[in-house]
C-alpha cells in the first residue's frame, strides 16, 4: 500500500471540570490557585470522609441543555462526556480551514473515548459496557462511525490521544479523531480508592515531603486530532502536532508502581528519539501517592531530565481517571500558548528521593515549542506524548515508517467454556505446567485471557521481554467484577474489597500478561462492540506500521462468569 | 479482655485465622496446615503483596470489628499468623 503523508494536528480542545467548563476559564483558575477540590462528610452516603473535585449536578444539566437543546437528559456520565466532546467538535468545525476549501461536518469525525469506568455508577440496575456508553455518546453527538474506546486505568487519556496520533500517522484514518476522555466520580469509585487507602483527607500536595495520598475529581476533556493531509497547509502554522508516543508496561505489579520506574524511564527514554527538542515542560501524573511520585522522580532522574520544569494539576482538580490525560494535556497546551508553565499546586518542599524542577507558582517561557505529557496507572501502564507546535509545514508533517500490512500471525490459541471446561478454573491445572498461585486471585476475564496466552506456549525467559508488546479487547469488560464489587458496598455489609476493586479494571488483564511472561513493551486495552468487530484488525495494522520487527500478543477475552468465557491470544510477528 | 468478645482458644483462633486468611486472599493452593504460624506472610513464606496486606484489613475489621487506618499499621501485626493472633486477641470486638 502506497505510504500516506500525514501528522496529527490539534485543531481544537475543551475542558469541562467543578472549576470552569472553559479551556482558559481553567487555566485561569490554575493560575489564580482556585480549587473545587474540598472536603465532603458523607459523599455519595459513603461512611468515610473524602476530599474530592465534584461537579454541580444541576449546573452541569443546565450546561447540557444549552448545548443539546433538543435532546432528552442522558446519564450525568454522557452529559458530561457530551459537553466536552461538542465543544471541541464546533470549535474544529468553525476554525478548520479544509485543502478541498470545504468545512468539516459532524458527520466526519470519529470518536475515541477515553473512560476507565463509564456509566459502572448504574449499577447494580443496569450493566452498562464501555462500548455502549461510547455508542450513547456518539448518538448523542451525531457522529455515525464506529466509536474506538481505550481503558488503560489512570493513563487512558494519554493512551487515547497516542491512539489518535498513530491511526493518522500510520495511514489508517484520513479524518478527524474526537478524543474525548470522562469520568465521573461514584460510591463505586470512591469507596475503591478509599480500599487501598490512597486517598489524602486533605487537599492533595504532589511531590511534597507532606504529600499523604492522592484527591479523586470529575471532569470531561475533549481534542481534535486531524491528518495534516486534509486541512489548508497555512492554515496548519501555529498548531501543535503529536511527534511522539510512547506506552510500556512495568511487568512488575498490578498497581503498585515499579522502584525502579523501568516503564516510565522507557516511556521518556522513546520520547526523547522521537520528539525533535526538549520540552519546556514535562506535565507529569504527579497524583501525590508516596509511590507514584517516587516512582516519577526516579523515572525523570534516570533519564538525566532533572533540569526540564515538571508540572502537576492534582493539586488543582484531584485525580480525573480517564479524564486525566486529555484534561492536563489541554490545560498545558493552552497555558504555554500564553507563555506560562502551570504550577503544582500543594507542593512545598522536596519530598521525593531525587530532584524534580518544581514551582507552586506559574512560570513564565518564553516561545515554548514543546511539552510532554506522561502518566503511570494499575495495570503496570506507563504512556506518553510529545507535543510540538509548528512554525510552518516543515519535514515533520510526514511518515517516515510508512504503512504496512506485513504481518502474519504465528501462533494461536483459544479457549472457551463447553461440555469439557463448564468452569473456566478447570482449566488451571490443564493448561499450566506448573503452579502459578496468583491465577487464583484473578476473575474470571483475566484467567480468561491468561489461559489462552499460555496455551502459546511462549519461551520461558527469565529477563525481561523488550520486543513484544500486548494488545487486547473486551465487549464485556469487568461486568463480572463491577457486579461482584458492588455487593461489597451493601449498608448492611459494607467491607469494599481491593483485592476485587483492582480486577474492575479491564486492562488489569495486560498487567496480568505483562507480568506472568515478563513483557516491557507496550500494554493497551480497548472496548469493542463484540468478537468481530473490524476495529482490532484496524488497531493491528497500525500497531504493525509503528512497530517494525517487533512481535505482539493480541488477546480478545470475555467472561461474565467462571461459568460463561471465552478468550483467543494471538502471536503476531511483524516482518516489514 | 479478649475472652469476654469471643471465648476462642489461642490455638482455635490461629487455625481459624489462617483458614480465613486462605478463603480472603484465595491461596487455592495452600492448606492450613502449610502455613507455618511463625513464618513471614509477606516476601518470602506464602510471599503475599501490598493488595494481600490491603485485604487483611478489610478482614480484620469484618471478622473481629478491628479498624486499621492504613498498610503501615499492619506491617508489625501482618508479619506472621502469629502476630496477627496476638493482635486480634488483645484488639477484638467480636
Amino acid at each position: 500500500m502506497e505510504a500516506k503523508i500525514s501528522a496529527p494536528v490539534i485543531l481544537s480542545t475543551s475542558a469541562t471540570t467543578p472549576l470552569s467548563v472553559s479551556v482558559a476559564g481553567n487555566v485561569e483558575g490554575i493560575v489564580s490557585q482556585r480549587t473545587a477540590l474540598t472536603s465532603y462528610a458523607s459523599p455519595f452516603g459513603l461512611p468515610e470522609e473524602a476530599f474530592l473535585s465534584i461537579f454541580n449536578r444541576e449546573n452541569i444539566e443546565n450546561e447540557f441543555a444549552t448545548l443539546f437543546p433538543d435532546c432528552k437528559l442522558p446519564s450525568f456520565f454522557l452529559q458530561v462526556a457530551a459537553i466536552s466532546g461538542k465543544k471541541a467538535m464546533f470549535e474544529a468545525i468553525d476554525s478548520a480551514k479544509l485543502i478541498d476549501g470545504g468545512k468539516l461536518e459532524p458527520a466526519d469525525f470519529r470518536l475515541v473515548l477515553s473512560s476507565t469506568k463509564g456509566e459502572v455508577d448504574a449499577l447494580p440496575d443496569k450493566a452498562i459496557t464501555l462500548y455502549e456508553s461510547a455508542q450513547s455518546l456518539a448518538d448523542i453527538l451525531g457522529l455515525t462511525k464506529n466509536p474506538l474506546i481505550v481503558s488503560n486505568a489512570c493513563v487512558s487519556g494519554v493512551s487515547a490521544i497516542g491512539l489518535a496520533a498513530d491511526l493518522i500517522t500510520s495511514g489508517e484514518e484520513t479524518y478527524p479523531l474526537l478524543i474525548v476522555g470522562a469520568d465521573i466520580l461514584s460510591a463505586f469509585i470512591v469507596s475503591g480508592f478509599q480500599s487501598f487507602k490512597a486517598l489524602s483527607e486533605e487537599r492533595c500536595r504532589p511531590y511534597d515531603a507532606e504529600r499523604k495520598g492522592l484527591n479523586l475529581g470529575e471532569a470531561s476533556a475533549a481534542m481534535v486530532i486531524a491528518p495534516s493531509e486534509i486541512l489548508d497547509r497555512q492554515s496548519i502554522a501555529g498548531k501543535w502536532i503529536i511527534t511522539g508516543v510512547s506506552n510500556h508496561n512495568d511487568a512488575n505489579h498490578i498497581s503498585g508502581p515499579s522502584r525502579t520506574a523501568e516503564g516510565s524511564l522507557r516511556v521518556l527514554s522513546d520520547l526523547q528519539s522521537e520528539g525533535s527538542c526538549l520540552p519546556d515542560v514535562i506535565s507529569t501524573h504527579g497524583t501525590a501517592t508516596l509511590y507514584n511520585d517516587e516512582m516519577e522522580s526516579i523515572a525523570i532522574s534516570r533519564a538525566e531530565l532533572t533540569d526540564i520544569p515538571v508540572s502537576s494539576l492534582k493539586g488543582t482538580f484531584g485525580h480525573t481517571l480517564g479524564a486525566a490525560g486529555i484534561l492536563e494535556s489541554v490545560l498545558t497546551l493552552k497555558a504555554l500558548e500564553q507563555e506560562t508553565i502551570l504550577p503544582t499546586s500543594g507542593f512545598s518542599s522536596q519530598g521525593t528521593s531525587h530532584h524534580l524542577n518544581l514551582s507552586p507558582e506559574p512560570r513564565r517561557v518564553e516561545n515554548p515549542r514543546s511539552f510532554w505529557k506522561i502518566m503511570s496507572g494499575f495495570g503496570g501502564s506507563n504512556a506518553g506524548v510529545a507535543f510540538e507546535r509548528i512554525a510552518d509545514i516543515d519535514t515533520r508533517l510526514g511518515n517516515p515508517k510508512g504503512y504496512s500490512f506485513a504481518y502474519k500471525v504465528v501462533a494461536e490459541a483459544e479457549i472457551r467454556d463447553s461440555a469439557d471446561n463448564r468452569n473456566v478454573n478447570e482449566l488451571y491445572k490443564k493448561v499450566f505446567k506448573s503452579p502459578y498461585p496468583k491465577f487464583h486471585k484473578m476473575d474470571s476475564v483475566c484467567k480468561s485471557a491468561l489461559l489462552a496466552v499460555e496455551k502459546l506456549d511462549l519461551p520461558a525467559s527469565s529477563e525481561p521481554n523488550e520486543n513484544i508488546d500486548i494488545i487486547a479487547f473486551t465487549a464485556t469488560g469487568c461486568l463480572e467484577t463491577d457486579l461482584k464489587y458492588t455487593s461489597t458496598l451493601q449498608p448492611d455489609n459494607f467491607f469494599p474489597s481491593p483485592a476485587i476493586f483492582v480486577y474492575t479494571l479491564p486492562n488489569i488483564l495486560c498487567g496480568e500478561t505483562a507480568i506472568r511472561h515478563k513483557i516491557m513493551g507496550e500494554s493497551s486495552l480497548y472496548a469493542v462492540k463484540d468478537e468481530s468487530d473490524p476495529d482490532m484488525e484496524s488497531i493491528t495494522r497500525v500497531w504493525a506500521a509503528k512497530n517494525p520487527g517487533r512481535k505482539l500478543i493480541r488477546i480478545f477475552a470475555d467472561a461474565v462468569s467462571p461459568e460463561k468465557f471465552r478468550a483467543k491470544a494471538q502471536l503476531i510477528a511483524n516482518n516489514l | 479482655m479478649s475472652t469476654t468478645v469471643n471465648p476462642e482458644s489461642r490455638e482455635q483462633l490461629v487455625e481459624s485465622l489462617k483458614n480465613k486468611i486462605i478463603e480472603a486472599l484465595n491461596l487455592e493452593e495452600t492448606r492450613a496446615e502449610d502455613i507455618d504460624p511463625e513464618a513471614p506472610l509477606f516476601g518470602e513464606g506464602l510471599g503475599l503483596d501490598s493488595i494481600d496486606a490491603l485485604e487483611l484489613i478489610v478482614l480484620l475489621e469484618r471478622e473481629y470489628g478491628i479498624k486499621l487506618s492504613s498498610p503501615v499499621e499492619g506491617k508489625e501485626i501482618f508479619k506472621s499468623v502469629n502476630s496477627i493472633a496476638d493482635y486480634v486477641a488483645a484488639n477484638r470486638k467480636k
